[in-house]
């Protein structure tokens, strides 16, 4: 009979696990460094959820949550962002050699390699913040509130459900797509009651207020054929001797430009302080052996506000000064608004985004009394993410170029396209409860990216990934628990040269923007985390 | 537990709407139009400094047993209060150009401000509060169908009762508030698109508060005088231009009322406030130099304060603006918050 029994329980936890689909498991910066215990089990806590983490995870299992506690994790950080460029020998732009023009190859170097362990975090008021290169550490903290003899458990936790920012170093060759990013969810509250219906089943509902920022400083250029042709000009009619044989009718010689050359430099700041978001969850335990859970965030809209700089070289400003200074120049300039060499523009900024929502549902099993393994499915809607819309206060010059060869840009406002697609993952997680006391736990997350294989760069080098995850859960006495963990996530993708509308594509019609055109591009990404959580009744 | 301990949590300051302060719009030139109309908005917005209707009625109920109009030593209150505004007006959007009009439209517009707030007072002597206000805004301007939700300014309030409470005198209590900008400010926004939350410089204010118990009513009235930072830096595009500085206005603000305690449940207060606003200037990119003229506004409010417990009274009011500038309505609730959970018991 006993037999019978662990047999039945295998069973359950294999259907489960067939009925996944067996398709991509995705996620971007999401519940990479939410919780100890939930990262050493993989992310799939769904059916076990335990400490004031249950708000993020499945806010019914505050019902389980009895008398008053409180609990502080901290979590350290270490990144490590590499990209690597490859020019192919056939690689050119207008004729002229990627290899020995492009400054990011050193003259003649086929590769070219970014690397950067420096985290960066978006500070209001700031912008973003260099972290010295150690692991950046991130203290969490929540309590719970159950009333003795009441069913209802109230419960608040501070946390960061996405924090993802580097700062790469001067002169790194990824500069042209994100000297420094951040890009960053912060909960700063987010009240939430779990109630226990019955000796099954267990519901929770929570509101979470979040501050979001987006923010980037980047260098910018476009190796774009037209630049390429401009180049190909200067050379031709001698500009180095610095005279401008056309001039008063055409100008081409005000200043250096070419596909390689940098155009400026662009620095983007916005947040939202109020991004609220609907908790909801369920746990339903029918026996001491099965459990399974649900959890659902709802989606919210925002409206990140901030400010733009964008600032010229001097060379790209004297350049169309000088052609919008001539007969020929001034005359086309007008007709196509190219621009006239204004050497800095900036001013308000404001970009939508929906913060996409989430489901996750799971089951955990005790399929012998020293050993339990859990099981979860997650969905993210980053279909929402289809394009960011830019919109900028005032007409710009370097849209009214840009606007001439891209659908995507207008005078004010500027469309990068995303196409993300919705992500299912796919977290397993194995405790072995050693003792009373002590648990061991090792955990797996699959991780697909919802960034389409024509829209990856180096920016948000998040792509498929797998989370591994190891921890400890130590009872220290009746009222005291500590969680332990340490994870690896890694991430890797090739970027075949011409493949990526946002990164290595050579059309034409690419302005904006293509800064790697005709690159292979390889990503890696590795993000360790250790922390621990500290959980006691007060 | 005697009433005197709990007394802290029942000190609501909320509900009230003073410091009107606004702007004719007909007077400037088009670029200065959204800014008044900016203006006016922040004028709105509740300045929480003023002594109150909802907490002159926490001392019609507890005049018998009061010695201080503040909270006691080392002893804290949290209050939440929920304020809904509506402001309707026509718009006239006028651009001008070497003297003559050349876009000339009325527009209708509409908006709704709903504001949670929380207040926390502590006691840091029996005869001086501290107390700091974080507001979170959600707007939503109809006629555009923009919308906005972020934190409001946060405010640091002092609270001084030079004089301990006899009955039969007059209560006076003094205080100062810095208020900073942590809201979106309308001076740094994409004025099109989006919607301001905050005044968008810091300002500090200074007033008195007086009361007077004539059992069952009290009188009341307060009086306030602002001064506003000015703000430099900017860069905002209106109309043609490029908004650089602004230099608001000071501002005065007198209001006076009076709560009747119908029973010992429920009492009744009847308020007016005016505020007289000083001139507003702003410094264009172009050298334009426009300039809100001063103004005068008024406001009318009712309050009803109703127990709920022995330790908690919750207050809502409806009011309405006197002047074209005011807000056409507001209401609103306050209540105190009491997470005994919270506490060691």
């Amino acid at each position: 009979m006993l037999y019978l029994n662990w047999i039945k329980r295998w069973f359950g936890a294999l259907c489960f696990a067939l009925m996944l689909p067996i398709t991509a498991w995705a996620q971007l910066a999401q519940d990479l460094l939410v919780d100890p215990r939930a990262l050493s089990l993989g992310n799939a806590i769904t059916a076990d959820p335990q400490g004031v983490a249950s708000i993020h995870y499945n806010p019914a299992g505050l019902a389980k949550m009895k008398g008053r506690q409180f609990q502080v994790s901290v979590m350290n950080i270490l990144l490590n962002n590499q990209a690597i460029f490859k020019a192919s020998e056939s690689c050119n732009v207008f004729g002229l050699s990627c290899r020995e023009n492009d400054p990011i190859f050193n003259g003649g170097d086929s590769v070219a390699r970014s690397r950067t362990i420096s985290p960066a975090l978006f500070i209001p008021g700031f912008g973003i913040q260099r972290l010295p290169k150690l692991p950046a550490v991130a203290p969490f903290n929540g309590f719970t509130i159950n009333p003795p003899g009441s069913k209802i458990t109230f419960g608040n936790f501070t946390y960061g459900p996405e924090i993802l920012g580097y700062y790469r170093r001067d002169g790194d060759p990824a500069r042209y797509l994100g000297k420094a990013v951040a890009l960053q969810r912060f909960s700063y509250i987010s009240p939430t009651i779990g109630y226990e219906i019955n000796d099954e089943w267990s519901v929770g509902v929570g509101v979470s207020l979040s501050h979001q920022a987006l923010a980037m400083d980047t260098f910018l250029r476009s190796p774009n054929l037209l630049i390429g042709v401009l180049e190909e000009l200067q050379t031709a009619f001698q500009c180095e001797t610095g005279q401008d044989p056309l001039q008063p009718f055409l100008g081409l010689c005000g200043g250096n430009v070419g596909p390689w050359d940098d155009i400026g430099g662009l620095s983007i700041k916005t947040q939202e302080t109020i991004s609220p978001k609907l908790l909801f969850g369920l746990l339903w335990e029918p026996t001491d052996w099965f459990s399974w859970g649900m959890n659902y965030q709802s989606p919210s809209k925002m409206q990140l506000k901030g400010t733009y700089d964008l600032q010229y070289t001097d060379d790209w400003a004297g350049f169309w000064q000088s052609f919008s200074g001539s007969l020929f120049g001034a005359i086309n300039g007008a007709i196509f608004s190219l621009p006239t060499g204004i050497p800095r523009e900036s001013g308000n900024l404001s970009i939508d985004l929906t913060h996409p929502q989430h489901f996750q549902t799971g089951i955990k099993v005790k399929v012998h009394p020293k050993f339990s393994i859990s099981m979860d499915m997650a969905w993210t809607d980053y279909s929402a993410w289809d394009r960011f819309l830019l919109e900028f206060d005032r007409n710009l010059e370097f849209l009214g170029a840009a606007r001439l060869l891209s659908p995507n840009a207008t005078e004010n406002t500027l469309t990068i396209p995303l196409e993300y697609k919705d992500t299912w993952n796919f977290g397993l997680g194995i405790e072995q409860h050693v003792n009373s006391r002590l648990d061991l736990r090792l955990g797996i997350q699959w991780r697909d990216s919802p960034i389409p294989d024509n829209r990856r760069d180096v920016l948000a080098p998040l792509n498929d990934g797998i989370l591994y995850g190891a921890g400890i859960g130590y009872k220290w006495d009746r009222d005291t628990v500590l969680d332990l963990h340490a994870s690896y996530f890694r991430s890797y993708e090739y970027i075949k040269a011409g493949t990526s509308e946002n990164l290595n594509d050579t059309g034409i019609q690419n302005i904006a923007y293509n800064p790697y055109a005709g690159l292979d591009v390889i990503t890696k990404l590795r993000i360790v985390s250790f922390g621990f959580s500290f959980r006691k009744s007060f | 537990m005697n009433r005197m301990d709990k007394e802290p949590m029942n000190h609501n300051k909320s509900i009230k709407v003073a410091g009107l302060l606004l702007t004719s719009l007909l007077s400037l030139p088009a670029l200065a139009q959204e800014n008044s109309v900016d203006r006016a908005r922040e004028a709105l917005t509740r300045q929480e400094t003023d002594e109150d209707a909802s907490k002159q009625l926490e001392e019609v109920f507890q005049a018998a047993e009061k010695n201080y109009s503040l909270i006691k030593k080392g002893t804290y209150s949290v209050n939440y209060a929920f304020d809904y505004s509506y402001f309707g007006d026509q718009r006239l959007d006028v651009d001008i150009i070497n003297g003559s009009p050349r876009n000339f439209d009325v527009v209708p517009s509409a908006q709704h401000t709903f504001t949670n707030s929380f207040n926390i007072d502590f006691g840091l002597l029996d005869n001086v509060t501290v107390s700091a206000r974080v507001p979170l805004v959600a707007k939503f301007e109809t006629q555009e169908e923009l919308s906005a939700t972020d934190f409001g300014d946060i405010s640091l309030t002092a609270r001084w009762q030079p004089f301990a409470y006899v009955p039969g005198k007059p209560s006076i209590t003094f205080f100062g508030t810095a208020k900073t900008k942590t809201g979106v400010s309308p001076y740094e926004i994409d004025v099109n698109k989006q919607l301001s939350t905050g005044s968008g410089f810091y300002s500090f204010s200074v007033g008195g508060s007086f009361s007077k118990v004539l059992d069952p009513v009290v009188v009341f009235s307060s009086v306030s005088y602002t001064i506003p930072i000015n703000v430099s830096d900017l860069n905002q595009v209106r109309g043609g231009d490029v908004l650089e500085q602004v230099e608001p206005a000071n501002s005065l603000s007198v209001s006076a009322g009076f709560s009747y305690a119908l029973s010992y449940d429920v009492s009744l207060s009847v308020s007016a406030q005016v505020g007289y606003s000083d001139e507003t200037t702003l410094r264009f990119r172009s050298g334009i130099e426009a300039q809100a003229q001063d103004q005068v506004s008024g406001l009318m409010n009712f309050a009803m304060g109703i127990r709920t417990s022995d330790s908690t009274i919750v207050n809502f009011n409806v009011g309405f603006g006197l002047t074209e500038e005011s807000p056409d309505l507001l209401m609103g609730l306050s209540l105190p918050l009491d997470i005994t959970g919270l506490k060691e018991e």
